[in-house]
């Protein structure tokens, strides 16, 4: 079984009732819309493209309701925005127009001294979108590799190497910045 | 510990902070409410879908017609075929427009009309021998209230805002305890130190309270007659103190039928109770938004000939503050049929 299918039992085939029933689709809404939210929003550091994205996420959850294994919601939903970003983020629009160059930018607290932390959101940042994607996935998400390499359709060895370099990046980063 | 030590320590460390330390930055990016209709909107409100889910139910109720009709006519040819030539027209009848059609003799024999159903007389008062509907009415937007001024008619007593309805009532019967008398003109709610003010009754007029509709609705005596006021939010007031939605929107199993503008209506009183007690139980409260700007009404038509009115948009309602109910216009259309 590959891809989204892991997460997938079994479509229906009529069209009408293929439509997500509204209660479930709030449901799992109002549980789940901000991480993908946040998430697309990390990756293209545009609040308005990330709102869209989040929007046309949860449209192709109602209109196809595929039959999620419990707990898998999430996942499913983080693995077509995150898809729908790498689109976005290779189509030749948002390259010519760089969006987010001079978007999102994480400012020091005046009050608290979290400097450190800002100088590494920033960091993250500035990390290609597939060791953006990793980071974002493990550590904030908090998945584990095997749900990191189904959600991102790729080998649990390439997860595991995304992350170490991920990690020794940040760390070139930082040791720059600090 | 060398440098690079140090520097992985640290990373690690920070990382696995990261979800506090996001969560803190971006507070204020927050998926809400209003996403959430605007993914309803293109989903389960679009044109499409609520033609598809009602064409869908039209398409069921035919197909139950058409076999029908088969037996009928098979039914017919056999025992009764002598008699099939005199027979002209049937006539179909639809709510969209009231028009009367006239289907042609050949069409009706293919539909296995009996000869004693239309009797041979096209006049419109007779002609429900066969009548086949089509639901398909979209009322025109009417709404209950009173409308005048920049401020519409209110009663407020304690804090608690009334709006005047339209229609008046002369029926005694439902008129309940006496709850005080109008204290003092204000032109806004809540611009009084009294605790009953109004901006349309006069100084001294009596209030009660409407029978088994206690909280939601209340009438002024003017002229041996009762202007109906019903309850609902202003000025982000809604619900004072312990009120929950029946509180405020409490209509006691007593609806007889209801219409939604641009949708149709449930018009037995079972199916009126089954939606009112869903509503009633599944929605949550959003915010105290009075649904000024929202563009759809609910009509609500009471035992006691009283007509009260929620405002709709999407999957909200606004009563006394905006409710949200999943599948409001899906829930509406299964209680029709």
């Amino acid at each position: 079984m590959k891809g989204s299918n892991r997460y997938m039992i079994e479509a229906s085939n009529s069209k009408l009732q293929l439509r997500m029933p509204n209660e479930k689709f709030a449901n799992i809404y109002l549980q789940y819309a901000n991480d993908v939210l946040k998430v697309c929003y990390f990756y293209l550091k545009d609040f308005e493209k990330a709102e869209d994205i989040c929007q046309e996420t949860f449209i192709k959850l109602i209109t196809t309701n595929p039959e999620l294994e419990l707990g898998k919601e999430k996942a499913w939903l983080l693995k077509v925005a995150i898809n729908k970003c790498k689109d976005f983020w290779r189509s030749s629009w948002f390259k010519k127009v760089k969006l987010g160059d001079d978007g999102l930018k994480f400012i020091a607290d005046e009050y608290e001294d979290d400097t450190i932390k800002i100088a590494l959101l920033n960091a993250i940042q500035d990390l290609t979108p597939k060791f953006k994607e990793t980071i974002l996935l493990h550590y904030y998400q908090g998945y584990g590799v095997t749900e990191i390499a189904e959600i991102l359709n790729i080998s649990q060895g390439t997860v595991s190497s995304r992350l170490s370099r991920a990690r020794e990046k940040l760390a070139v980063i930082l040791k720059g910045n600090i | 510990m060398n440098k690079n030590d140090y520097n992985n320590i640290k990373i690690d460390s920070l990382l696995n902070d990261l979800p506090n330390t996001i969560n803190k930055k971006t507070k204020n990016i927050e998926a809400g409410y209003a996403l959430m209709r605007q993914i309803e909107n293109k989903t389960y409100n679009s044109t499409e879908y609520l033609k598809a889910n009602k064409s869908h139910n039209i398409r069921r109720i035919f197909a139950y017609l058409s076999s029908l009709c088969i037996s009928l006519a098979l039914a017919f040819l056999i025992i009764n075929s002598q008699n099939l030539f005199f027979v002209k027209y049937i006539i179909q009848k639809t709510t969209l427009n009231n028009t009367v059609e006239t289907i042609p003799f050949k069409s009706r024999a293919a539909s296995g009309i009996m000869q004693e159903d239309i009797s041979g007389d096209l006049n419109l008062e007779y002609s429900d021998a066969l009548v086949i509907t089509a639901d398909n009415s979209y009322p025109v937007f009417q709404s209950a209230w009173y409308e005048g001024g920049n401020m519409y008619p209110f009663i407020c007593i304690n804090d608690k805002v009334f709006r005047l309805l339209s229609s008046k009532c002369d029926n005694g019967n439902i008129i309940g305890n006496k709850l005080g008398i109008v204290q003092a003109y204000a032109e806004l709610p809540f611009n009084s130190d009294t605790s009953i003010s109004s901006n349309y009754a006069v100084v001294d007029e009596e209030i009660y309270s409407v029978n088994n509709m206690e909280g939601t609705l209340i009438a002024l005596a003017q002229n041996n007659e009762y202007s109906l006021f019903q309850r609902v939010s202003y000025s982000n007031v809604a619900l004072i103190g312990k009120e929950t939605l029946k509180d405020v929107f409490n209509v006691n199993n007593n609806v007889i039928s209801i219409n939604l503008s641009g949708v149709g209506n449930i018009n037995t009183k079972e199916n009126s109770r089954l939606f009112i007690n869903e509503i009633i139980q599944s929605s949550k409260y959003i915010s105290a938004n009075d649904g000024t700007t929202f563009s759809n009404t609910m009509q609500i038509v009471l035992e006691n000939g009283i007509t009260l009115q929620l405002m709709i948009d999407n999957n909200s309602f606004a009563c006394c503050g905006e409710y949200y109910f999943p599948n409001l216009y899906d829930t509406f259309i299964s209680y029709m049929q």
